[in-house]
């Protein structure tokens, strides 16, 4: 009933654009969905994907994640970002987003996270659920450009918005009344000239200048009046409608966060659990053909290791390093086939033995916000984890109220 | 006298109005009047020109005019500008557009604002706004 309780509130708290899962992330908006990356799932060690593609964000996003297979029990892993400096009062039109020149102020997000489970492979046991808590940060410092077929598309959406404000003058100068008012323009134009002004000029000017006003928006609306029914209207629609963000080329982002454990469930009692930072990297290649992405991660792990959940070094602030990488298959679209290798080095401690992560991930968009993901490999503990479900999104959406987009797909 | 209108029509025509026309009063003097234009939310698509007295001094700027030099202040005297800007919905950004013109160097800075939602993802609004410079 409690679960009930803060799931209910997250929703309305959060009318924003939401996201649900089943063991995997999902990202939904209007034409797209991505996995999200971020950090905060990452330093909680619930991450679907340790190494996580570069995204464009939206200002808010709020995701869940759920350790079961079906929507029999309520999630039990949330998270949410906050891209700060797009709530800000400036305001960064499309063609910003094709270049590096403010790729920091777009994509710095801070992220927060919160999950209730057990151990890995133990995820559902209540007895062995504690309380985590994360946060995270996350910015681009090399972030690619749009594709030829990106700006492409935007190009095109340009030039139908020329063609509406040629459409716009030549409607203003066809107008029968666009003789009176340009008359009228004159003569104040005439009385500006003179140094002073009698009182009856002023009236007159006064006059003129609420006629002009009045003639000016009279002509005008007349035209955005009409303009919803024109062809070039609908173009420019078309245009906007077939634009979408893909980027291709090299890319380096940085995130880095900290975790809390409260092993008795009380506020007053916590631990860190987890602190580090991380460099992905690589080649994004748009949706279509390889992705090559690579990653180096110092993880500081003040009781527990990720590599031996079962306490051989508990409490021996062990740190450590992982490289690995991850090369993905984008296919029209609709498949995502991807592979992640991680090793685990174990700084300063010889009692652990190294380790390493291979998962296999696929996605397949079944519909517009809809997606269906399989992920099947070896975690760093030894675990076999699998897991595969449809998205039931749209009960989810109409929750959270999704009028925004988290990210376009890059 | 005019019939006066509800305030249901006045909010109406207040919300959905994209022309505006507005005087800015400068002086005499060789200091520049420059122009930002700031349109739409963020993720929109903006494209803006400009005519003063019919002459066309902007074509084609996408997304921002930041501090466009509009010319001195006496030199502004008894001339329109018209500021035409289109800002069109990309599907999945925010439904509400907007426009943010500004001017300083004048004897007071100037802004003016308005916004208006599109009913339809990848819908454009046309916004103008015409000003005339005057000493008096």
């Amino acid at each position: 009933m409690k679960k009930n309780i803060l799931f209910f509130l997250l929703t309305v708290i959060f009318s924003a654009k939401g996201f649900a899962q089943v063991t995997v992330d999902s990202t939904i908006k209007l034409d797209l969905l991505q996995s999200p990356a971020s950090p905060a799932f990452n330093i909680l060690g619930i991450a679907l994907n340790d190494i996580e593609r570069p995204t464009d964000l939206s200002s808010f996003a709020l995701s869940i994640q759920q350790a079961t297979n079906n929507f029999t029990t309520m999630p039990n892993s949330y998270a949410f970002q906050v891209a700060p400096f797009l709530l800000t009062k400036r305001k960064y039109t499309l063609n910003e987003f094709d270049n590096g020149a403010n790729a920091f102020k777009q994509s710095f997000l801070i992220s927060a996270g919160f999950t209730h489970i057990g151990p890995k492979g133990k995820e559902d046991i209540d007895s062995l659920k504690t309380t985590k808590v994360g946060f995270g940060i996350k910015f681009s410092i090399v972030r690619p450009g749009w594709t030829n077929s990106t700006r492409l598309a935007y190009n095109n959406l340009i030039k139908a918005q020329q063609q509406l404000l040629d459409d716009a003058r030549i409607y203003e100068q066809n107008h029968p009344k666009k003789a009176l008012l340009e008359k009228k323009k004159l003569r104040l134009k005439i009385l500006e000239d003179k140094d002073t002004l009698t009182a009856n000029e002023t009236a007159e000017r006064q006059q003129l200048l609420e006629d002009i006003a009045t003639l000016d928006g009279e002509i005008f609306e007349g035209f955005t009046d009409e303009l919803p029914s024109t062809a070039n209207y609908d173009n420019a629609k078309k245009a906007a409608l077939a634009f979408k963000t893909e980027r291709r080329g090299f890319f380096l982002d940085f995130s880095g966060g900290a975790a809390l454990d409260f092993p008795d469930n009380r506020f007053s009692n916590s631990k860190v659990y987890r602190a580090g930072m991380w460099f992905t990297g690589g080649h994004e290649n748009g949706n279509s053909g390889f992705s090559f992405l690579g990653i180096a991660r110092y993880l500081y792990n003040p009781e527990t290791i990720f590599a031996d959940p079962g306490g051989l070094v508990k409490g021996s602030n062990v740190s450590t390093v992982d490289m690995g990488g991850r090369i993905l298959l984008d296919g029209k679209e609709k498949f995502l086939f991807s592979a992640e290798a991680l090793y685990r080095s174990i700084l300063g401690n010889s009692l652990v033995k190294p380790s390493w992560r291979l998962v296999l991930n696929a996605e397949y968009d079944i519909s517009m916000n809809r997606k269906l993901t399989f992920a099947f490999g070896r975690d760093f503990d030894g675990t076999i984890s699998k897991g595969g479900n449809l998205i039931a999104a749209i009960n989810l959406i109409a929750g959270f109220g999704t009028d925004r987009k988290i990210s376009p797909k890059n | 006298m005019p019939k006066a209108k509800s305030i249901k029509t006045q909010f109406k025509e207040s919300s959905t109005k994209t022309a505006h026309f507005d005087t800015y009063k400068i002086d005499k003097s060789d200091n520049k009047i420059l122009m930002n234009v700031f349109p739409g939310d963020t993720g929109q698509a903006a494209l803006t020109e400009a005519y003063l007295d019919n002459v066309k001094i902007i074509e084609a700027a996408e997304g921002a005019v930041d501090s466009f030099e509009l010319g001195a202040n006496k030199k502004l005297k008894g001339k329109f500008l018209e500021v035409y800007t289109v800002v069109t919905d990309i599907p999945g950004d925010p439904d509400l557009t907007s426009f943010r013109f500004q001017l300083n160097g004048g004897l007071n800075p100037y802004e003016y604002f308005v916004e208006k939602t599109v009913q339809n993802q990848g819908d454009s609004v046309i916004y103008k706004i015409t000003i005339f410079f005057t000493t008096h």
